[in-house]
């Protein structure tokens, strides 16, 4: 029997039952006519013949009927009779309808918006083979973890490991890339040859460089991402093998990438790695590695450890005690955004339980005043699985509605949110709406239709026909299993509304606190841009140092311009973070050394705490001379006395530098951690090639790019601006991470407490409109209205406490989770423990009067005659 | 109730089956054929049989079309399908061991 044949004639008993039961009709008229056809020629008369053969035929209809279901669409047909029913008992009840599919739609919408999030950055594996083996290995150094390693320790892994089949190092760089039409600075990659086979990669086009590729005698080569191939060279395939204008200099093409396989993803070219390793010169890099078959993790971990420890041995003293930390590159590339994505998703579904609740309350509700139509049912012959089929019918079709009405929104919302989203987890791209996405939908839907429907539709197949329709009918889920259920499933979305208030308010009491971090730098009004000189035609950094001098210069002649200063701007990292041995007591302390041009401190409002910044009159021709940051200066100079004080500058020959000033502490990379000791050298008397210009200006920043831009071409008309950005954006991107996860929170918990609002609104309402006869009668007796309104409210004083005592516990509890987020902030900070309770009180007290003082306006005669 | 309506189910179908092995039958044709051939000792209730077809269309042991009767009628016909003709053996198998017992239980003393 073939499955195929099957469904055509299921569809087609479902589509054609009239030409099905006019074939049908015909049939069987044709056998009437012939039986009594035949009895006419047996001698009976036509008008007996014809009786005859309907009663040998026998009941005509019955069979009729009997051959229908022989179609095998009967429970089908069914089904569909149920729909139908259920769409116009659902229209006759809009705001019932409406309630429901609006609070589904917010608690599956946020599931979806979620999960999108979740899956592209979270559950999504890296695009390249096998990625869930392959190793990314980041370094602890002074209880620091940071991505990258020292180089040394990696060639000793690379020489050495027998735990890992190949090991690659690499680092991200950017370059201007001269294309047929445009020429633009781009992000790459500069990695060993192994990354390829590491990565399992194959070139769409041309080869990938190998390790001879990375001799510094070499020719330069250059593998392209796919996108800048399709965008800057518009997909020429004879690009292999031609040269190309990067950084100015001509560089071979010898691949290119296959679309989606970047790496690190959006790279947009891969380099050989040339970085001749010398004494003293260590190079940091990140390091991606494919473990031999079937070595576990720890394995790995171990066996680095141990090899770093003989790395060490060849390091001088200060660069010793880096430790390797081994991890899923995964986790790696998308670890820090776990915690707060986690507590997301968490806060999500806490929301879909609470909006559950809200509709089992009244679907619930709406099952007991229907309690007389099911009665009805059951006594014309429904057995109990039709009515729970009903009933998780109806159920099922809002959670339905509600799903697609939640997807829809989510487009938008997830779209809202990528938008808001920090790099760490816009990174991972793809977050959309997508199969995956999809499929989780439907399967939370399904969760909810169950959870909502299927206390109802036991109830509604429980009843007693006959107490049913005897009884009031709609008086009949005042029982006190109900009420009791209610009141439990109101405590409970108040003590989950609870936990999601106490999450957002430790996160927004973070982001306060990290608002107010004191920068030690004042943001506004400041422009920052990102220039890079071609080592081509700006062989060695005092060259690059000269143009910049030039450029500040310059532009500190234009009107509207209050101050300039090139070196690395606070929040931009550190120019250089090499351990320097300052004075032999301290060796081993690392310290940042950042060499500063122009009036760089008074550009960025740095205060000076001692002595003095550094001046234009510190040149070539002058004393050495070093600022301290104040974190550097309280190490090294605890006394308070470190102006006036000399150090060696080991790292640029035997120079004697004379300490003239300390400086505030800025952040160098991010708001959140505390500045680093850093060392600042005037540009004239330095090292270092800096690559950002930076301008106070006394109107918006962003108008002054023009000027800019047009002084850099003045100065040099070959020159690709790079990224130019305000200082409020990157402080403003610096908290990102944490303004993403409070705001997302922050909107969750509002929702949720609105829910569980409604939820109470909406039980205390049922409850009231159930007892307007005792009302009427207890008024009647001479009950006053405050009277009544504290009859109604005493009772929810249990609930409410009941859920705000559950709540704070379970927050208390789960705050914990939180610890990673938070900043400045304990996991039991005092004020949110206070102001969360509050809230919750003043919201439900304001949710349980309002529809508490109905019972006032219950008019006694009314209610009495209406019995 | 529901086992003998079962059983009778069952012989009708067998019925209905061996009837179609000489070639394609309408409906009258396959009831007239059944009161013939048993000496009208199986009247079973003429309606019932279209059911009974359907169902065997169902499971595609029986073929329908429409074709003009020998009476000159519009009419549907059924045929047996290689399936049907298997179903057919094995139930007549089924039937026979069937028939056998219940005649031992009857002839045991």
């Amino acid at each position: 029997m073939s499955i195929l044949y099957r469904l055509r004639r299921r569809l087609r008993a479902l589509l054609a039952k009239p030409a099905l039961d006019r074939e049908m009709d015909d049939e069987m008229r044709l056998h009437l006519e012939l039986e009594s056809e035949e009895l006419t020629r047996g001698g009976l008369d036509a008008t007996e013949a014809a009786r005859r053969a309907r009663v040998a035929f026998g009941g005509i209809e019955r069979h009729k009927e009997e051959a229908r279901d022989a179609r095998g669409v009967r429970p089908i047909e069914d089904r569909v009779r149920d729909l139908a029913y259920i769409m116009r008992s659902l229209r006759r009840a809009p705001a019932f309808t409406l309630a429901v599919v609006l609070s589904l739609a917010l608690g599956i919408g946020a599931n979806s918006t979620m999960f999108a999030f979740i899956h592209a950055v979270l559950l999504r594996p890296l695009p390249y083979a096998n990625a869930g083996e392959l190793i990314g290995v980041s370094s602890v150094v002074k209880g620091v973890t940071q991505d990258q390693v020292l180089e040394p320790h990696f060639r000793e892994w690379q020489r050495a490991s027998r735990t890992i089949a190949s090991v690659a190092i690499y680092n991200r760089t950017d370059a201007t890339v001269a294309g047929n039409a445009l020429a633009e600075r781009v992000v790459g990659t500069e990695a060993t040859a192994e990354l390829f086979g590491i990565l399992g990669l194959t070139p769409e086009l041309g080869r990938f460089f190998s390790s001879a590729d990375q001799d510094s005698a070499a020719a330069p080569v250059v593998v392209l991402g796919d996108a800048v191939w399709r965008t800057h060279f518009g997909a020429d395939s004879g690009i292999i093998g031609r040269m190309i204008q990067f950084n100015d200099r001509p560089r071979m093409v010898i691949g290119v990438l296959r679309g989606g396989l970047e790496f690190p993803p959006h790279s947009n070219f891969i380099l050989p790695w040339k970085r001749p390793s010398g004494p003293n010169v260590y190079w940091w890099g990140s390091v991606v590695a494919r473990p031999r078959p079937g070595i576990p993790l720890s394995a790995v971990q171990s066996e680095l450890t141990n090899l770093s420890r003989r790395a060490d041995a060849q390091l001088v003293a200060s660069s010793r005690g880096m430790e390797p930390l081994a991890m899923p590159l995964h986790d790696q590339f998308f670890g820090s955004a776990r915690p707060a994505l986690t507590i997301l998703f968490g806060a999500v579904l806490l929301l879909l339980l609470i909006a559950c609740a809200n509709v089992a309350n009244l679907v619930f509700a709406r099952t007991v005043r229907r309690q007389r139509e099911f009665a009805v049912r059951v006594t014309l012959g429904a057995s109990r699985r039709t009515l729970i089929g009903l009933v998780l019918a109806e159920s099922g079709i809002l959670a339905l509605a509600g799903a697609t009405a939640g997807l829809l929104v989510s487009v938008w919302t997830t779209r809202l949110f990528v938008g808001l989203s920090p790099e760490a987890i816009a990174t991972a791209g793809g977050i959309a709406l997508n199969g995956r996405v999809v499929a989780f939908t439907a399967l939370i839907t399904l969760c909810s239709a169950l959870l909502v429907g299927i206390g109802p539709a036991l109830r509604a197949a429980r009843r007693d026909p006959r107490s049913a329709l005897g009884g009031g009918g709609a008086r009949e889920g005042s029982g006190r299993f109900a009420a009791r259920l209610r009141r439990t499933l109101v405590a409970a979305q108040l003590a989950i509304a609870v936990v999601l208030l106490a999450g957002a308010g430790l996160l927004i009491r973070s982001l306060d606190r990290l608002a107010s971090v004191e920068l030690g730098f004042r943001p506004d009004h400041m422009l920052v841009v990102n220039l890079s000189l071609p080592n081509a035609r700006y062989p060695g950094s005092d060259r690059v140092r000269e143009f910049f001098d030039r450029l500040a210069t310059r532009l500190a002649g234009t009107p509207g311009v209050v101050d300039v200063a090139y070196g690395s701007p606070p929040l931009r990292g550190v120019n250089s973070s090499r351990t320097l041995p300052v004075q032999s007591a301290f060796a081993g302390v690392t310290l940042s050394q950042g060499t500063v041009g122009g009036r760089f401190f008074e550009t960025f409002g740095v205060p000076v705490r001692a002595g003095r910044g550094i001046l234009a009159t510190d040149d070539s021709s002058s004393a050495p001379v070093a600022v301290l940051n104040a974190a550097a200066a309280k190490i090294f100079f605890p006394n308070g006395d470190a102006v006036g004080q000399q150090f060696d500058q080991a790292d640029v020959g035997d120079v004697h530098r004379t300490i003239v000033g300390v400086v505030a502490d800025f952040p160098q990379s991010d708001v959140a951690v505390r500045a680093v000791p850093e060392v600042f050298l005037a540009s004239a008397q330095g090292s270092g090639r800096p690559y950002t210009i930076s301008l106070r200006t006394s109107g918006d920043p962003a108008a002054m790019l023009p000027f800019v831009r047009s002084a850099i071409r003045g100065l040099d008309p070959a020159l690709a601006v790079g990224t130019a950005t305000t200082m409020e954006k990157i402080v403003a991107s610096s908290t990102a991470p944490a303004r993403f996860a409070s705001l997302l929170l922050g909107v969750f918990a509002a929702l949720a407490l609105a829910l569980a609002a409604l939820g109470l609104y909406g039980v205390i309402a049922y409850g009231v409109a159930q007892r307007s006869r005792e009302f009427g009668i207890r008024a009647a007796l001479g009950a006053t209205g405050p009277v009544l309104v504290k009859l109604v409210a005493g009772e929810m004083v249990w609930v409410i406490g009941l859920g705000l005592t559950a709540g704070l516990a379970g927050a208390w509890m789960l705050s914990e989770f939180m610890r990673k987020l938070l900043y400045g902030t304990g996991v039991h900070d005092p004020l949110t423990f206070v102001l969360v309770p509050v809230a919750l009180v003043i919201v439900a007290t304001i949710a349980t009067v309002v529809p508490a003082r109905r019972a006032m306006r219950v008019n006694p005669l009314e209610v009495i005659h209406a019995e | 109730m529901a086992e003998r309506t079962d059983l009778l189910q069952g012989t009708l179908d067998l019925l209905i089956l061996k009837s179609l092995i000489f070639g394609p039958l309408h409906g009258w044709r396959i009831s007239k054929w059944i009161r013939q051939i048993s000496d009208d000792v199986l009247q079973i209730n003429q309606g019932s049989l279209y059911p009974a077809l359907y169902r065997l269309e169902d499971r595609e042991w029986v073929s329908a079309k429409w074709g003009l009767s020998p009476e000159g009628r519009r009419a549907k016909f059924y045929a047996l399908t290689a399936e049907g003709r298997r179903q057919l053996a094995s139930e007549r198998t089924e039937w026979r061991r069937f028939a056998v017992a219940i005649e031992q239980v009857l002839q045991a003393r």
